[in-house]
Parts: C-alpha cells; structure tokens; sequence
C-alpha cells in the first residue's frame, strides 16, 4: 500500500527490542514495542495520557516505524484507522499501543497493521508499520503511548 | 434496570481517548453498564473492550444499566455519552 523499505537485517535487530522489560506486574512481563527512547508518561503531549487517567505506561518518542508485539496475546482491537492495537494477555492484561497522537485524524494514510481482532500474537511479532514522514507532514506528535489499561488491577503494576 | 439508546454524531466515534474516559466514568458506580451495538457488547469499564467495538458515526447503540446505583449513573452515562460521542 505504501512503500516501506524492506530491510530484514533491520527488522531482525528492531524485534529484539521487546526482550527488553518496560512494565510488570503479577500477570506477566511487557516488553517494548517500538525502538526509540522512552519517556515519562507525565511528558506525553496529551493531557488525557499524560494524566494517567487511562492506565499507567509510557511514551516512546520511536527511532522507526515498525511495532512488535510487546508480549504474547490475543488482539482485542485494532482501530479502523490502524493506529491503534489492543492486545489481551496473560491474566486479563489489557495492553494499548497507540501510535501519534490525534493520530486518528489521519484516518489511516501511514498505518498498516498486520493483525486482525481475536488473532493470536507471539512476543516479538510485527504487527503494525507507520510512516514518521506522514504523522510529521500531518502535523502530529509522533509519540507511542503504551498503556496497560487496566494497571489498576494490579496492586504490584511497575513501571521500570 | 435502565436503558436508553443513542445514535453517534463525533466524527471519529469511540477511539482511544473517549473510550478512555467513558470507562472512568463508568468506574465511578458500582451499577454495571452496558454497551451494546448489535450482537456486540462491552462493559463500559474496559477501555479496551469499548474500542473493540468499533463504533462509529451513525452507529445506533444501547446502553443499559443495571445496580443499586443505576438512576444517577444512567444519567451520568447518558450525560457523557451526549456531550462526547
């Protein structure tokens, strides 16, 4: 649909990214999904993120355009505007990465996702590609939320 | 049990952020609130679930309430569903 540049040396280095730990908590380990550099969510430029009002997480300002899956799960949701992938994973986790913000706005130019709702994913899947230039060229922050949904549920929910 | 019906006029239905807060919403009462949009339905307290639905402009849902609360939090609901969806 657009053309993204096939680099499978790159996307074997960038799928290794989700060995490394972003969140805990009793039900199980979420990785990162997005290469590039994490941030506060306290720093996210969106006052209903940043607030936490929606579930702890993090924000990773991305370093490239391609998103694996976090941890093992089943896709809940994918928005039509492919953006944003929810994934339900071991003890109810509800984990959300949504890509940009008001990046809905885009109705979907950038975003292709590779997973439909109730597919089941493995940790270090892809499962989504966006194009920087366009979330740019739209006049978007570029910023990957990540979000356990439900951190709530957890007593022992750690970010680290 | 309470129950009304909307039909949705935000241009981008229940993405992320309205989902997000329709569930704060939902959390503040002990009732369980329902949305239910043809043979899919969502408690309103998951984010994730609600998004899952897929709702979008034009789309007409049910909401139902149900819980020693019901009155003020079907007012509640309907209130925020009018006023952001």
């Amino acid at each position: 649909m657009f053309g993204f540049r096939k680099n499978t040396t790159a996307e074997a280095g960038g799928a290794s990214i989700v060995e490394k730990t972003i969140m805990t908590c009793s039900a199980g380990e979420i990785g990162q999904p997005v290469r590039g550099l994490i941030i506060p969510y306290a720093e996210i430029q969106d006052p209903i993120f940043s607030g936490g009002m929606l579930g702890q997480g993090v924000g990773i300002e991305p370093e490239d355009g391609i998103v694996y899956a976090p941890m093992d799960g089943v896709v809940s949701t994918v928005a039509d505007s492919n953006h944003a992938i929810g994934i339900t994973g071991d003890g109810e986790m509800e984990l959300l990465i949504h890509v940009g913000i008001d990046t809905v706005e885009m109705k979907g130019d950038g975003f292709a996702t590779f997973v439909s709702e109730g597919d089941q994913v493995v940790k270090g899947q892809k499962i989504m590609e966006f194009d920087r230039d366009k979330i740019k060229a739209a006049g978007k922050y570029e910023t990957v939320v990540v979000l356990l949904t439900n951190s709530d549920d957890y007593d022992d929910f750690k970010l680290l | 049990m309470k129950e009304f019906t909307y039909v949705i006029t935000d241009e981008v239905g229940i993405h992320a952020r309205p989902a997000g807060l329709l569930a704060q919403e939902a959390k503040k009462f002990t009732s369980t609130v329902m949305f239910v949009k043809g043979e899919k339905s969502a408690k309103a307290t998951s984010m994730m679930k609600l998004m899952g639905m897929g709702i979008v402009k034009g789309d007409a849902i049910t909401v139902t309430v149900e819980g020693d609360d019901e009155d003020a939090a079907a007012a509640a609901i309907e209130a925020f569903v009018k006023a952001n969806l």
